[in-house]
Protein backbone atom coordinates (compact mmCIF):
# COMPACT_ATOMS: atom_id res chain seq x y z
CA UNK A 1 0.00 0.00 0.00
CA UNK A 2 1.16 3.34 -0.91
CA UNK A 3 -0.36 6.33 1.30
CA UNK A 4 -0.95 9.59 -0.64
CA UNK A 5 1.16 12.15 1.90
CA UNK A 6 -1.03 15.11 3.04
CA UNK A 7 1.17 15.50 6.12
CA UNK A 8 4.60 14.19 7.78
CA UNK A 9 6.04 14.84 10.87
CA UNK A 10 10.07 13.36 11.98
CA UNK A 11 10.66 12.50 15.26
CA UNK A 12 13.77 11.56 17.01
CA UNK A 13 14.41 9.09 20.12
CA UNK A 14 17.44 9.00 21.56
CA UNK A 15 18.38 5.52 23.16
CA UNK A 16 20.68 7.06 25.89
CA UNK A 17 22.34 4.46 27.65
CA UNK A 18 21.44 1.06 25.79
CA UNK A 19 20.37 -1.80 28.31
CA UNK A 20 18.04 -4.87 27.71
CA UNK A 21 14.06 -4.10 28.45
CA UNK A 22 14.81 -0.59 28.85
CA UNK A 23 11.67 1.45 27.68
CA UNK A 24 11.69 4.87 26.36
CA UNK A 25 8.64 7.33 25.92
CA UNK A 26 8.13 9.49 22.69
CA UNK A 27 8.22 13.33 23.44
CA UNK A 28 4.80 15.39 23.38
CA UNK A 29 4.59 16.96 19.97
CA UNK A 30 2.12 19.15 19.61
CA UNK A 31 1.20 18.95 15.52
CA UNK A 32 1.10 15.44 16.33
CA UNK A 33 -2.00 15.67 18.81
CA UNK A 34 -5.47 14.68 17.77
CA UNK A 35 -4.72 13.77 14.46
CA UNK A 36 -5.04 10.64 12.34
CA UNK A 37 -2.01 8.74 11.78
CA UNK A 38 -2.01 6.26 8.71
CA UNK A 39 1.44 5.80 7.78
CA UNK A 40 4.79 5.00 10.16
CA UNK A 41 8.10 5.07 8.97
CA UNK A 42 11.47 4.21 10.39
CA UNK A 43 15.29 5.14 8.77
CA UNK A 44 18.22 3.45 9.92
CA UNK A 45 21.64 4.94 9.71
CA UNK A 46 22.43 3.51 6.01
CA UNK A 47 19.63 6.12 5.18
CA UNK A 48 20.01 9.02 7.37
CA UNK A 49 23.76 9.10 9.27
CA UNK A 50 23.13 11.88 10.98
CA UNK A 51 20.25 12.87 12.84
CA UNK A 52 19.06 16.05 12.64
CA UNK A 53 19.89 16.36 15.81
CA UNK A 54 23.71 15.61 15.20
CA UNK A 55 22.85 11.98 16.66
CA UNK A 56 24.03 9.09 14.88
CA UNK A 57 21.37 6.73 13.44
CA UNK A 58 20.95 3.40 14.61
CA UNK A 59 21.83 1.05 11.79
CA UNK A 60 19.58 -1.45 10.02
CA UNK A 61 21.47 -3.93 11.84
CA UNK A 62 20.26 -2.47 15.23
CA UNK A 63 16.80 -2.19 14.08
CA UNK A 64 15.48 -5.57 15.15
CA UNK A 65 16.82 -4.57 18.78
CA UNK A 66 14.03 -1.81 19.13
CA UNK A 67 10.50 -2.20 19.23
CA UNK A 68 7.63 0.29 18.91
CA UNK A 69 4.54 0.14 21.15
CA UNK A 70 1.55 2.79 19.91
CA UNK A 71 -1.21 3.60 21.94
CA UNK A 72 -4.46 4.87 21.22
CA UNK A 73 -6.32 6.73 24.35
CA UNK A 74 -4.96 4.17 26.57
CA UNK A 75 -5.25 0.82 24.79
CA UNK A 76 -2.01 -0.27 23.09
CA UNK A 77 -2.87 -0.97 19.73
CA UNK A 78 0.85 -2.09 18.51
CA UNK A 79 2.59 -3.99 20.75
CA UNK A 80 6.42 -4.15 20.39
CA UNK A 81 6.67 -4.09 16.48
CA UNK A 82 9.86 -4.69 15.51
CA UNK A 83 11.07 -1.50 13.78
CA UNK A 84 13.00 -3.39 11.40
CA UNK A 85 9.38 -3.86 9.65
CA UNK A 86 9.13 -0.02 9.22
CA UNK A 87 11.99 0.76 7.39
CA UNK A 88 10.95 1.25 3.53
CA UNK A 89 13.92 -0.41 2.61
CA UNK A 90 13.25 -3.76 4.48
CA UNK A 91 9.85 -4.33 2.91
CA UNK A 92 10.24 -3.81 -1.11
CA UNK A 93 10.07 0.24 -0.57
CA UNK A 94 6.20 -0.25 1.07
CA UNK A 95 5.25 2.59 3.42
CA UNK A 96 3.51 0.38 6.37
CA UNK A 97 0.00 1.95 6.65
CA UNK A 98 -1.90 2.09 9.70
CA UNK A 99 -6.17 2.40 10.00
CA UNK A 100 -6.19 5.99 10.68
CA UNK A 101 -5.47 6.12 14.57
CA UNK A 102 -5.23 8.68 16.44
CA UNK A 103 -2.22 7.78 18.27
CA UNK A 104 -1.23 9.32 22.11
CA UNK A 105 2.21 9.59 21.28
CA UNK A 106 3.25 10.78 24.80
CA UNK A 107 1.86 7.43 25.82
CA UNK A 108 3.62 5.52 23.35
CA UNK A 109 7.45 4.03 23.23
CA UNK A 110 10.00 1.88 22.77
CA UNK A 111 11.46 -1.19 23.81
CA UNK A 112 15.08 -2.37 23.62
CA UNK A 113 14.54 -6.04 23.61
CA UNK A 114 18.32 -6.68 23.26
CA UNK A 115 21.77 -4.22 22.62
CA UNK A 116 22.78 -6.15 19.50
CA UNK A 117 23.83 -3.44 16.82
CA UNK A 118 23.09 -1.08 19.20
CA UNK A 119 25.37 1.87 20.95
CA UNK A 120 24.77 4.71 23.58
CA UNK A 121 23.14 7.88 22.28
CA UNK A 122 22.23 6.57 19.04
CA UNK A 123 18.77 7.55 17.74
CA UNK A 124 15.93 6.30 16.00
CA UNK A 125 13.44 8.14 13.33
CA UNK A 126 10.23 7.85 13.05
CA UNK A 127 8.14 9.66 10.22
CA UNK A 128 4.70 9.87 10.99
CA UNK A 129 2.59 10.14 8.12
CA UNK A 130 -0.83 11.69 9.26
CA UNK A 131 -4.15 14.13 8.32
CA UNK A 132 -6.10 16.76 10.66
CA UNK B 1 -5.83 -1.99 -1.03
CA UNK B 2 -6.83 0.74 -2.94
CA UNK B 3 -4.69 2.06 -5.36
CA UNK B 4 -3.52 5.63 -6.57
CA UNK B 5 -3.21 7.60 -9.18
CA UNK B 6 -1.54 11.46 -10.26
CA UNK B 7 -2.01 13.71 -12.80
CA UNK B 8 0.67 16.47 -13.30
CA UNK B 9 -0.36 20.05 -14.68
CA UNK B 10 3.31 22.12 -14.41
CA UNK B 11 6.50 20.95 -12.64
CA UNK B 12 9.07 23.46 -11.34
CA UNK B 13 12.86 23.06 -10.18
CA UNK B 14 14.52 24.10 -7.71
CA UNK B 15 18.05 24.38 -7.12
CA UNK B 16 19.21 25.00 -3.38
CA UNK B 17 22.48 25.89 -3.13
CA UNK B 18 24.98 26.65 0.12
CA UNK B 19 26.11 29.59 1.83
CA UNK B 20 28.84 27.36 3.87
CA UNK B 21 31.19 25.34 2.23
CA UNK B 22 30.98 22.54 5.07
CA UNK B 23 29.56 21.71 8.24
CA UNK B 24 26.67 20.42 10.50
CA UNK B 25 23.43 21.79 10.71
CA UNK B 26 23.18 23.69 7.83
CA UNK B 27 20.13 25.42 6.69
CA UNK B 28 18.74 26.40 3.60
CA UNK B 29 15.69 28.67 3.13
CA UNK B 30 13.92 27.80 -0.31
CA UNK B 31 13.37 30.11 -2.69
CA UNK B 32 10.21 31.74 -3.60
CA UNK B 33 8.60 30.30 -6.20
CA UNK B 34 5.74 31.61 -8.09
CA UNK B 35 4.50 28.30 -10.05
CA UNK B 36 4.16 27.11 -7.34
CA UNK B 37 2.63 29.49 -4.72
CA UNK B 38 -0.85 27.93 -3.32
CA UNK B 39 -0.91 25.07 -5.18
CA UNK B 40 -0.92 21.54 -4.27
CA UNK B 41 2.17 19.35 -4.91
CA UNK B 42 1.45 15.62 -6.04
CA UNK B 43 5.05 14.70 -6.41
CA UNK B 44 8.23 15.46 -5.49
CA UNK B 45 11.86 14.45 -7.13
CA UNK B 46 15.25 15.63 -6.05
CA UNK B 47 18.54 15.09 -7.90
CA UNK B 48 21.82 15.80 -7.14
CA UNK B 49 23.58 19.17 -6.87
CA UNK B 50 26.46 20.78 -8.79
CA UNK B 51 28.92 17.45 -10.01
CA UNK B 52 27.56 14.61 -8.11
CA UNK B 53 27.36 16.50 -5.26
CA UNK B 54 25.50 15.01 -2.60
CA UNK B 55 25.01 12.25 -4.79
CA UNK B 56 22.91 10.48 -2.32
CA UNK B 57 20.11 12.43 -0.18
CA UNK B 58 21.35 11.18 3.11
CA UNK B 59 21.43 13.73 6.09
CA UNK B 60 19.00 15.91 3.57
CA UNK B 61 15.70 16.82 5.70
CA UNK B 62 12.83 19.20 3.94
CA UNK B 63 10.32 21.22 5.86
CA UNK B 64 7.65 21.77 3.54
CA UNK B 65 5.01 25.08 4.79
CA UNK B 66 1.90 26.04 3.40
CA UNK B 67 0.38 29.65 3.24
CA UNK B 68 -0.36 30.02 6.62
CA UNK B 69 2.80 28.97 7.49
CA UNK B 70 1.47 25.29 8.67
CA UNK B 71 3.90 23.06 8.63
CA UNK B 72 2.83 20.07 5.96
CA UNK B 73 5.98 18.02 6.68
CA UNK B 74 8.04 18.59 9.00
CA UNK B 75 11.91 17.36 8.27
CA UNK B 76 10.72 14.74 5.61
CA UNK B 77 14.06 12.65 4.50
CA UNK B 78 14.77 13.54 0.98
CA UNK B 79 15.96 9.98 0.48
CA UNK B 80 12.59 9.34 -0.31
CA UNK B 81 12.16 11.56 -3.03
CA UNK B 82 15.69 10.60 -4.49
CA UNK B 83 15.28 9.83 -8.58
CA UNK B 84 16.20 6.60 -9.92
CA UNK B 85 19.47 7.62 -11.16
CA UNK B 86 20.73 6.87 -7.78
CA UNK B 87 22.19 3.75 -6.59
CA UNK B 88 20.24 4.50 -3.57
CA UNK B 89 16.76 3.88 -5.79
CA UNK B 90 16.82 0.78 -4.28
CA UNK B 91 15.91 2.49 -0.75
CA UNK B 92 12.04 2.59 -2.01
CA UNK B 93 12.48 -0.25 -4.60
CA UNK B 94 11.47 2.21 -7.38
CA UNK B 95 8.14 2.95 -5.34
CA UNK B 96 7.65 6.95 -6.09
CA UNK B 97 5.91 8.57 -3.10
CA UNK B 98 2.68 10.47 -3.56
CA UNK B 99 1.81 13.50 -1.74
CA UNK B 100 -1.16 15.77 -1.55
CA UNK B 101 -0.16 19.27 -0.34
CA UNK B 102 -2.58 21.86 -0.49
CA UNK B 103 -1.61 25.25 -0.46
CA UNK B 104 2.28 25.09 -0.71
CA UNK B 105 4.31 28.39 0.06
CA UNK B 106 8.00 27.51 -1.06
CA UNK B 107 9.93 30.55 0.11
CA UNK B 108 8.30 29.73 3.88
CA UNK B 109 10.40 26.47 3.74
CA UNK B 110 13.67 25.23 4.11
CA UNK B 111 16.32 22.02 3.57
CA UNK B 112 18.17 20.65 6.61
CA UNK B 113 21.28 19.11 5.85
CA UNK B 114 22.32 17.42 9.68
CA UNK B 115 26.32 16.77 8.04
CA UNK B 116 27.29 17.33 4.81
CA UNK B 117 30.05 14.94 4.85
CA UNK B 118 32.24 16.91 2.07
CA UNK B 119 33.24 20.53 0.94
CA UNK B 120 31.40 22.45 -0.93
CA UNK B 121 31.67 25.67 -2.59
CA UNK B 122 29.50 28.49 -1.37
CA UNK B 123 26.55 29.36 -4.00
CA UNK B 124 27.13 25.84 -5.54
CA UNK B 125 23.57 23.63 -5.57
CA UNK B 126 23.82 20.56 -3.38
CA UNK B 127 20.54 18.88 -4.44
CA UNK B 128 17.97 20.28 -7.04
CA UNK B 129 14.41 19.34 -6.01
CA UNK B 130 11.47 19.00 -8.46
CA UNK B 131 7.89 19.92 -7.92
CA UNK B 132 5.26 18.53 -9.53
CA UNK B 133 1.86 20.48 -8.75
CA UNK B 134 -1.33 18.57 -9.87
CA UNK B 135 -3.30 15.79 -8.36
CA UNK B 136 -2.88 12.35 -6.37
CA UNK B 137 -6.21 10.61 -5.47
CA UNK B 138 -6.84 7.34 -4.53
CA UNK B 139 -8.50 5.25 -7.56
CA UNK B 140 -12.02 4.28 -7.04
CA UNK B 141 -14.39 3.19 -9.80
CA UNK B 142 -15.80 7.19 -10.31
CA UNK B 143 -12.29 8.46 -10.81
CA UNK B 144 -11.86 5.49 -13.20
CA UNK B 145 -14.87 6.94 -14.87
CA UNK B 146 -13.51 9.97 -14.51
CA UNK B 147 -10.16 9.86 -16.39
Amino acid sequence: MQPIIERSYLTEVNLGTVSVGRTINFQYIPELQDVTVYGIQVYAGEDQQTSPNGAAVVPNAGLPSIAVTLVVGDDEIVTRQSCFDLRSANVAGFVRTYANQKINLVKSYITLVSVTGISNNQSILFNFIYRR
Amino acid sequence: MIPAYRVTEQTYRVDVSSTQTSGESVRQQLPFAPMLYGKTISSIVSYPGFNGFFGNQVNCYMTLKNRRNETLMYRFPLIETWSEQSTLAAYNSRRPRMFRLYDVDLSKSYIEVSDFGGTINIGQPFCSILFYTGISAELTAKTVKEL
